[in-house]
C-alpha cells in the first residue's frame, strides 16, 4: 500500500462554473471541472446556487413582454432589404452594374461636354464625320440637335468635288417618328396577362398559398375596401394557375416560374395568412388604419440563379 | 439551420434569413433597449448592412445580432445627447399622462419595470452579453459581439447574474 501527499486544487471560479452550466468549456476544463466537483462539497453548493440564479434571471427576463413588430412594420423592414438586395445587385461588378456605372460616367462626361459652346461645336463635328454625308433619319436628327446640316460634298467620279446631287435627307422631325413607328412595327401587342381570379374565402381569414419559390417574381398584396378579393397575373406568365379554394387563393406556380402577381383582398376580413412553399406563414392582421397598405411578397429564391 | 446555410456567400438568401432570424433579434432588441421602435429600426438596419456588406467568416445569424446591438448602442448615444439637451430645455419634452390601469395589471407592470429597471442599471456590456445567453449564443459569440475574450464573457455574464438576482430577488420578496 502507498500513500500519495498532494495539494487540494483550488476551488472553482464562478465564471468557471458558468461555463459548466453553460457547456462551454473545453475536453479538459470539464474535465477539471468535474473532477473538482466530485469531491468539493462547497463549490458543488456554489454550483446549484449559480444554476438557481441563472434560472431565476431567465424567468424575469422571460417576462419583458415583447410585442411582436406590427406585420406592416415587418413588411416595410423586407422591403428595406429588398430594395437593398436589388441596388447591390445593381452595382455588383460582372453584372449590368458595371455598365450601369459607366453608362452613367458617359452621361456625366456628355453632360459636361454639350454644356459649353465649344464642346457642342466639337461634339457636332465629331457627330458629322461619323454620320458621314448620308446620314440617314437617325443621323439627321442628331445632326439637327447640334445645328448642322448633312455634309452635302461626295468625291465626284473624276476625283473633284461637287454639291451631291441627292435630296437633302428627311427632316429631322420626321426621325423620332419613324424611330416610333419602327418600333411599334417590331414590338408585339402588349399582352393583357389572363383575365383576374375572383375568390371568396369563407370564414375572416384569407390563405394565400404559393406553390413554390420562384426563379424570380414578387406579388404585391393590397388591403383595400372592394367588394370582393380578386388576383391576376400581372407580367410574365408562362402557365402559372390560380385557384379559387375555400379558404383563399392558391397560386399553382413552378420554380422556373418569373411571373409578377396583384392580389387584391377586401377590408373585411381579419387575417390574411401568406404561405409559400410550406415555409413558416407570414400573418398580416387587417385592420383600418391598414388600408391601402401594399404589402410586397418576395418569391425569389436565390438557389436558383 | 445548417451550419452551411448560416455561412454567407454569393448566394446568401436574406429573405430566407429575415424570415428566420427577424423575429428573434427584434426579441432581443427590445429586451436590450426597452424601445420597440428603436428595435424594429436596428433589425432592419441589420439586415439591410448583411445585404450591403454580408459578413464573410461568420455565423449569420451571431453576425446579425452584433451589428444590431451596434446600431442600438450608436442610437442610445445620439439619444443620451438628446436626453442632455432635453434637460437643458424641459418644455421640448412630449407631454401626456399614461391612462390608469387595473391593480393586477399594475403589479405586474411594476415587476416588469423593476425588472427593466434592473437591466438598464447593467452596464451595456454585461447587459448585452447576459441577453445574447438567453438568446442561446455560445460565449465565443457573445465575446465577438460585444469585442471582447471568451474568459471576459464568463466573468461578465456571472456579474451581471449576481446583480440582477440580487436586485430583483428582493423586489420579487416586495411584490409577493
Amino acid at each position: 500500500m502507498s500513500l500519495k501527499t498532494g495539494v487540494r486544487p483550488p476551488h472553482l471560479a464562478e465564471e468557471d462554473l458558468l461555463r459548466w452550466i453553460d457547456h462551454q468549456l473545453d475536453l479538459e476544463g470539464s474535465r477539471r471541472v468535474r473532477s473538482h466537483l466530485a469531491t468539493c462539497e462547497g463549490c458543488s453548493a456554489r454550483l446549484e446556487a449559480l444554476r438557481h440564479r441563472s434560472r431565476e434571471v431567465s424567468g424575469w427576463i422571460a417576462e419583458i413582454p415583447v410585442q411582436l413588430p406590427d406585420p406592416s412594420r415587418r413588411a416595410l423592414a423586407l422591403t428595406a432589404v429588398e430594395r437593398a438586395r436589388t441596388r447591390r445587385r445593381m452595382m455588383a461588378p460582372g453584372t449590368g452594374g458595371a455598365l450601369l456605372r459607366v453608362a452613367a460616367l458617359v452621361v456625366l462626361m456628355v453632360g459636361l461636354t454639350l454644356s459649353t459652346g465649344a464642346g457642342r461645336s466639337w461634339v457636332g463635328d465629331r457627330v458629322q464625320q461619323a454620320v458621314g454625308p448620308d446620314p440617314g433619319p437617325l443621323g439627321a436628327a442628331l445632326l439637327h440637335v447640334f445645328g448642322r446640316e448633312p455634309a452635302r460634298l461626295a468625291a465626284a467620279p473624276g476625283g473633284g468635288v461637287h454639291e451631291s446631287a441627292a435630296p437633302p435627307p428627311a427632316a429631322p422631325a420626321l426621325a423620332p417618328r419613324t424611330l416610333s413607328q419602327a418600333r411599334q412595327a417590331k414590338a408585339p401587342p402588349r399582352d393583357p396577362g389572363p383575365p383576374p381570379v375572383a375568390f371568396e374565402p369563407q370564414g375572416p381569414e384569407v390563405v394565400l398559398e404559393f406553390d413554390n419559390l420562384q426563379e424570380r417574381g414578387m406579388a404585391v398584396l393590397t388591403i383595400r375596401d372592394v367588394p370582393g378579393a380578386t388576383a391576376r397575373i400581372t407580367s410574365g406568365a408562362a402557365g402559372e394557375k390560380l385557384v379559387a379554394t375555400a379558404s383563399g387563393l392558391q397560386v399553382r406556380n413552378q420554380r422556373r416560374s418569373r411571373a409578377e402577381y396583384t392580389i387584391v383582398v377586401p377590408m373585411r376580413f381579419r387575417v390574411v395568412r401568406v404561405r409559400v412553399a410550406k415555409r413558416q406563414d407570414m400573418v398580416i392582421r387587417v385592420r383600418p388604419s391598414k388600408q391601402e397598405w401594399l404589402w410586397s411578397i418576395n418569391l425569389e429564391d436565390t438557389a436558383l440563379r | 439551420l445548417a451550419d452551411a446555410q448560416n455561412q454567407p456567400d454569393d448566394r446568401l438568401n436574406v429573405t430566407q434569413l429575415f424570415l428566420e432570424h427577424y423575429d428573434g433579434l427584434f426579441r432581443y432588441l427590445v429586451r436590450l433597449t426597452g424601445d420597440s421602435d428603436l428595435a424594429a429600426d436596428a433589425a432592419q438596419e441589420a439586415f439591410v448592412r448583411l445585404v450591403e456588406r454580408p459578413p464573410q467568416d461568420r455565423h449569420v445569424r451571431a453576425w446579425l445580432f452584433a451589428v444590431a446591438t451596434n446600431v442600438v448602442r450608436d442610437s442610445a448615444r445620439a439619444r443620451a445627447r438628446w436626453l442632455t439637451l432635453l434637460m437643458g430645455s424641459p418644455e421640448r419634452a412630449p407631454v401626456g399622462d399614461l391612462p390608469p390601469l387595473p391593480d393586477a395589471e399594475l403589479e405586474s407592470l411594476e415587476r416588469r419595470r423593476a425588472v427593466r429597471a434592473a437591466l438598464d442599471r447593467l452596464s451595456w456590456k454585461e447587459r448585452t452579453v447576459l441577453l445574447m445567453r438567453e438568446e442561446g449564443f455560445a460565449h465565443h459569440e457573445i465575446a465577438q459581439a460585444v469585442g471582447t475574450t471568451t474568459g471576459s464573457v464568463g466573468t461578465m455574464l456571472a456579474r451581471a447574474l449576481n446583480k440582477l438576482s440580487a436586485e430583483l430577488g428582493a423586489t420579487s420578496e416586495n411584490l409577493r
